[in-house]
């Protein structure tokens, strides 16, 4: 039977093939537009965004009042302006504003410590974190009691998996008696170290005993969440993460982590409602991934094929970048979007070099599985027996590569 | 003062970890070829950072009109002229902008102005990238240079605002080497070319061990190989090219659904030789469709015209040196495995099905986003 039908897989195979390839060709017509002249003077070309008016109107205030400019009272003034657009909207172009403006503090005066805070803030947030160290050192020096600069190195060293320096902080934020600061401090790092259980207990126990005011209470709760999601005690997790976006409804770390976690317990539809109502969405990598794995999941091909172009753009753009690219955006884009698992791989180890948070062993574990590469696996399973990190997704991820 | 602190704790206390990377970036494009004593190109630089810049938005409506870019333009063209310079030895090229476009890119609205110029001296070229960088410290200009037969790419930066040329070095060499290696690497990581060429390769193999029977001809089967492995590569080079100088383009889902499909279908053959002896044809015809998907890679590397055409070169001998690679090591082993008739039977339903399964895997993964 199968050979009668060879003669008409052969033809019709043949026929089959210049008809794919005809319709492929034929969509030569739908190529991609590339340059274009508007048709007239009053066509609209562009609308910009509020974080763009913003700093363009901070350039042309600097412009217009330039010999003022360099005194250090309107400096600050216009630092601190430009760092409070770039935490609200955390637009990676207003941070590179926030820096310009602190690199025009003139040399022969010391700059103030909110000032050095702020550019050591900023350039955590660019990931230069040596440099932001730097900047904070300089402040302890002269100010050891500084409380902000405290919770910027503590948020640098959670990232970098330094976890001796983290105690030391919580340590010193109990000294200064900043209790519910230190609390979140201890309790992020029993989180990382194996005793999340009674991080989670603590959490708990503070977020009922104590009068705490909403950025106290955010702070207590993401802890809370991102801890229970790793434990895998999904009812409190769920509780958290809602209770802190009640507070933070645009917080894109909240919303990263509570994406991921309504992917894994299989909610899509919640997760493209959560990932489309906030306004986050339009300008950040890491929730186009997550919208795009839910609305494929659901079965929504054609809003995932148009969010997919997007992506490939932006995921082009970056990866010109050269080194300078954001290795943790790349590694997740090879490993969701193009399956290109050795490349997935390579990004992910240049990021864990750079940074050890849960979520990037979570992701170097992912890669070095879809590899295959049993030695970078095992990388990850060496810091998780060092440290204690508890994480379920982690655990399956490890033992699924003891099994190969 | 205690305003400002406050205010500052505020923030910073809610600097949990997130990555700025996560939002979209606008940088500029910049592509320069420069040979003798002249010099082409263009400059893509977003709207956005137009007006950070020099300020665009004449009625203050936070809309603007190609009027009102055009109106800008001598503005924007001085600008230009004082952050970006090139350098022939010790005299400062001249340079000339053209008319404006616009296209849409990943960051938005960009205008792409034409470069050009003339330098009057020889010696190193030396150019220097300002823009942006004293009002966005996070703004690049990520430049695909092409001088003296040497390719290069760059990212100017606050830090690396310059950058030098030698002229003596003749980088074209290492240049091609770069880019075979590319070619190389490219093929071996590409699964989805891989199955297809081993697809193809049994088929060819199971083709003409199905002909000779008991007389199988190595030689015969080569040429059939090389073939294969030649049509192939001719036909993903012409898409290739007609791709990268954007003549023709594909949205890249469709390449991809119909580069699984390839594979699907080298599969079936296994199992049911609807290829016949036609198989460097099918070779040919997929090819130009794997083209496109090669294209992407190039694109990535952002690369001139002239770039390309050398990148080009390099890059299909690399993919050509890697398919031999695989060929050379997969071939004896086909042939041998189906000279035996049980492990030609087992390997070729085995092989057939699998190939077909993961190709239709990632057709459905691809072109239907399941």
């Amino acid at each position: 039977m199968v050979r009668y039908f060879i003669p008409i897989l052969k033809a019709r195979g043949i026929g089959a093939c210049l008809v794919i390839l005809l319709c492929l060709l034929s969509m030569t017509s739908m190529a991609l537009p590339a340059e274009y002249l508007p048709e007239s003077d009053n066509e609209v070309i562009s609308t910009l965004s509020p974080t763009v008016v913003s700093i363009a109107a901070s350039v042309r205030k600097s412009e217009s009042a330039a010999p003022q400019k360099y005194q250090p009272s309107s400096l600050m003034r216009e630092i601190l302006a430009a760092y409070t657009l770039a935490r609200q909207t955390n637009d990676a172009q207003a941070y590179g504003h926030t820096l310009s403006l602190l690199e025009t503090w003139p040399d022969g005066i010391e700059a103030p410590p909110l000032v050095l805070i702020i550019e050591a803030a900023t350039l955590q947030h660019t990931h230069d974190f040596d440099a932001a160290l730097q900047k904070l050192d300089s402040v302890l020096v002269k100010n050891p009691n500084n409380l902000q600069a405290y919770l910027i190195a503590l948020q640098i060293h959670l990232v970098r998996g330094e976890y001796l320096e983290v105690k030391k902080i919580c340590s010193s934020l109990n000294t200064l008696r900043a209790p519910i600061l230190a609390i979140n401090c201890q309790s992020q790092l029993l989180g990382l170290t194996g005793k999340g259980a009674d991080a989670l207990e603590m959490l708990v126990s503070t977020l009922g005993a104590q009068q705490l005011d909403a950025t106290q209470a955010l702070e207590l709760h993401t802890t809370a969440a991102t801890i229970a999601h790793r434990l895998e005690r999904h009812e409190i997790a769920a509780y958290h993460y809602g209770a802190a976006l009640s507070l933070a409804p645009e917080n894109s770390y909240l919303l990263v982590h509570y994406s991921d976690w309504l992917l894994e317990q299989g909610r899509y539809s919640e997760a493209i409602e959560l990932l489309h109502s906030t306004t986050q969405i339009a300008d950040n990598f890491e929730l186009k991934l997550r919208l795009y794995t839910a609305l494929s999941a659901a079965s929504d091909t054609e809003s995932s094929n148009i969010l997919l172009q997007e992506i490939h753009a932006e995921a082009r753009s970056m990866k010109a970048r050269g080194e300078d690219r954001p290795h943790k955006l790349i590694a997740l884009y090879e490993l969701e979007i193009t399956g290109n698992d050795s490349a997935a791989l390579t990004e992910g180890l240049a990021n864990w070099q750079e940074q050890k948070d849960s979520s990037d062993a979570l992701l170097l574990a992912r890669a070095a599985k879809a590899d295959g590469r049993l030695h970078s696996m095992n990388e990850v399973r060496v810091w998780q027996s060092l440290h204690g990190l508890e994480d379920y997704r982690l655990d399956a991820l490890i033992a699924g590569g003891n099994s190969q | 003062m205690i305003a400002m602190l406050k205010q500052v704790l505020l923030l910073v206390i809610l600097a949990v970890s997130s990555s700025v990377h996560a939002h979209s970036l606008n940088d500029s494009y910049l592509q320069l070829s420069v040979s003798d004593s002249q010099y082409t190109g263009r400059l893509q630089i977003a709207l956005t950072d137009l007006e950070i810049a020099v300020g665009l938005d004449g009625d203050d409506n936070h809309e603007l009109t190609w009027g009102e870019l055009r109106s800008a333009s001598p503005l924007i063209n001085s600008y230009i002229h004082e952050r970006l310079s090139l350098q022939i030895g010790e005299q400062a090229c001249e340079s000339d902008l053209g008319d404006y476009r616009l296209e849409e890119l990943s960051g938005g609205v960009y205008v792409n102005i034409p470069v050009q110029g003339y330098c009057s001296s020889a010696g190193d070229l030396s150019i220097d990238y300002g823009m942006l960088f004293d009002v966005d410290s996070s703004h690049r200009g990520i430049a695909s240079i092409d001088w003296n037969n040497q390719s290069s790419s760059y990212v100017f930066s606050p830090r690396k605002q310059s950058i030098e040329f030698d002229s003596d070095s003749n980088g074209f060499i290492v240049s091609l080497l770069n880019f075979i290696s590319e070619g190389v690497w490219h093929i071996w990581i590409g699964i989805d070319h891989v199955l297809f060429i081993l697809a193809m390769l049994f088929g060819v193999v199971l083709h003409q061990q199905n002909l000779s029977d008991r007389k199988f001809s190595w030689s015969k089967t080569c040429i059939e190989v090389v073939k294969l492995v030649t049509a192939f590569t001719l036909a993903h080079s012409l898409t290739l090219l007609l791709s990268t100088l954007g003549l023709v383009r594909l949205q890249e889902q469709f390449v991809e659904s119909a580069i699984a499909l390839s594979v699907v279908l080298g599969g079936i053959n296994i199992l049911f030789p609807i290829f016949g002896n036609q198989h460097w044809k099918f070779a040919f015809l997929f090819g130009l469709i794997h083209g496109f998907g090669f294209a992407n890679v190039l694109m990535d590397l952002n690369l001139s015209a002239k770039q390309l055409i050398a990148g080009l070169l390099g890059f299909n001998l690399g993919v050509e040196l890697g398919q031999l690679i695989i060929v050379i090591i997969a071939a004896p082993i086909l042939i041998l495995m189906c000279k035996q008739y049980w492990t030609r039977r087992i390997g070729s339903i085995a092989g057939g099905f699998v190939i077909s399964q993961i190709g239709l895997f990632w057709f459905f993964q691809r072109g239907l986003g399941i």
